[in-house]
């Protein structure tokens, strides 16, 4: 009995080739004339095919389970179309909260500069035109001018629909117009930053690009500060306890006016009396007069967020 | 709808249409991943992780026989497994020990056939252990060649794409694979049914 393994190795690919049919004719036919004559070689030749027809009757076994693709093994995720813009209010919502509380914590520094900061900028006030006629694209730029003009700038606030994405965008539009809105005065007075102003450090260019919507008076404060300086520190008039209860009363009505989707939004009410406390001369202390509408806003931007949030995750569960 | 539109569907991500594919190819993987790996359990992990992968390479398939791109895939997935195993020796050796007695009735399940009787049933179902165990015998280069061209009856040039090797290397592993199974199925001589008792055929 022959060992098919003892075969020589050339001879053992040869005849499984040719088992397969797969010998090209200049090689078939030296082997078939071996064939003829070697009886051994034809009895390999049986055994190779006899294995390889073994292996083929080898049964096909049904598979245990089937192998088709979830969408969750695939990574294939049928998105609702609104997912993205909910993912983007999210973050909007959230980072609008987080500026607002920022804002809020430097709130009073920036409050007790706004304050000086209106007397020089009093005859630019006078000038202005009636708050109605803002537009709201100016809303943004138009919330960094000098405190006098901020009155205009509220007007414009509420007009841009105050979304929390108008509120980022303002913040950003605000931010890159903040230098060329300041008025010639100020540009004169931007030579001595830092000088005057009861010594204190002026505030960080972003936090007085940043218009909270319910702390109008500390950011056009922030932005007109060199002005101020310029003028001097001491304009201060006695009409300042008044001034503070004006505008403490005006951010009330402002807060309730406010909703999820309009932070931003101003009642008319509370923009006269807040106009009104522009007009009213200079006051150095610090207020708090914005403080229960930063607290209103800080409420409802986080409420939003939280809201936003849950729709996302609901909507990515529902349509994942 | 055939198999060249479902796959056009299915490269633009129309997983169902993809699916279509699935059920049409998927009875031929397992059986190729079962006899490469001789175990049950993994093979249906191979062939799910074959149809995952081709599904997320869908784009690099060109046209052409979908049945050998496919099975290049397959024969990876079980390339994988193997090395898989190679480098935790201590369950395949657990596997190894024990084969014939433990192994046993999980591979029964996969090997049984509905269409014999029962004493039929039950020779053809130790014949089919022998050559299982004959096959796993092998080295993995030889098996993965024999089950391709043997059990499954690829014809060469398949089996050259599949595992990426030249012509001659097919044919030259073929021929000592199928030596190898020969020497070895020779030990199971009574149980080879009439018609493939080697001797006598050879013999007369």
């Amino acid at each position: 009995m022959t060992r098919l393994s003892r075969l020589p190795p050339r001879d053992l690919e040869a005849l499984s080739a040719y088992a397969d049919g797969r010998l090209s004719p200049v090689e078939r036919q030296p082997m078939d004339a071996r064939l003829q004559e070697d009886p051994a070689l034809r009895r390999a030749l049986d055994e190779i095919r006899a294995t390889s027809a073994l292996l083929r009757a080898l049964p096909s076994v049904r598979p245990p389970r089937s192998f088709l693709l979830t969408p969750e093994m695939a990574g294939v995720r049928r998105r609702w179309l609104g997912y993205p813009a909910l993912q983007l209010a999210t973050a909007m919502a959230t980072l609008a909260f987080f500026v607002t509380v920022g804002l809020d914590v430097f709130a009073p520094v920036a409050g007790s500069m706004a304050f000086r900061a209106v007397a020089p900028s009093e005859e630019m006030a006078m000038q202005a035109p009636a708050p109605q006629s803002a537009l709201p694209t100016e809303a943004g730029a138009a919330a960094l001018e000098a405190g006098a003009v901020s009155a205009e700038a509220e007007t414009a606030v509420p007009a841009a629909t105050a979304t929390e994405m108008s509120v980022a965008d303002a913040v950003h539009e605000s931010a890159s117009n903040a230098p060329p809105s300041l008025g010639p005065s100020e540009h004169a007075s931007r030579d001595v930053p830092g000088v005057g102003g009861g010594g204190e450090p002026p505030p960080a260019p972003v936090e007085a690009a940043t218009p909270p919507p319910s702390a109008p008076l500390a950011e056009s404060g922030a932005a007109t500060l060199p002005s101020c300086e310029a003028c001097g520190g001491d304009q201060l008039l006695p009409a300042a306890t008044s001034a503070q209860k004006v505008a403490g009363e005006a951010g009330t009505p402002g807060a309730e006016a406010m909703t999820l989707e309009q932070p931003a939004a101003l009642t008319p009410e509370a923009f006269a009396l807040e106009t009104q406390a522009q007009m009213e001369p200079a006051v150095e202390v610090p207020l708090p007069a914005g403080v229960p509408m930063v607290r209103w806003l800080e409420i409802g931007l986080a409420g939003a967020a939280l809201l936003l949030g849950g729709l996302s995750l609901w909507a990515r569960r529902k349509t994942g | 709808m055939d198999e060249a539109e479902l796959l056009r569907l299915a490269q633009r991500g129309d997983l169902d249409a993809f699916n279509g594919v699935v059920l049409a190819h998927q009875t031929r993987a397992f059986n190729v991943a079962l006899r490469v790996l001789g175990d049950g359990e993994a093979a249906a992990d191979a062939t799910q992780e074959a149809f995952l992968s081709a599904f997320r390479n869908l784009r690099s398939y060109r046209g052409g026989s979908f049945r050998a791109w496919l099975l290049r895939i397959v024969t990876n997935a079980c390339y994988d497994e193997l090395r898989r195993r190679k480098r935790r020796p201590a369950t395949s050796l657990e596997d190894l020990g024990p084969e014939t007695e433990d192994g046993e009735p999980e591979v029964e399940a996969w090997l049984a056939s509905t269409a014999d009787g029962p004493e039929r049933l039950s020779e053809r179902t130790e014949l089919v252990h022998a050559i299982q165990d004959c096959l796993d015998r092998l080295p993995d280069e030889f098996r993965i060649v024999a089950v391709l061209a043997d059990v499954q009856g690829y014809d060469y040039d398949e089996v050259s794409s599949a595992i990426g090797k030249p012509l001659g290397t097919v044919k030259s592993r073929l021929a000592r694979a199928r030596a190898r199974l020969r020497d070895c199925l020779q030990r199971h001589g009574e149980l080879l049914p009439a018609a493939f008792r080697l001797h006598g055929e050879a013999s007369s």
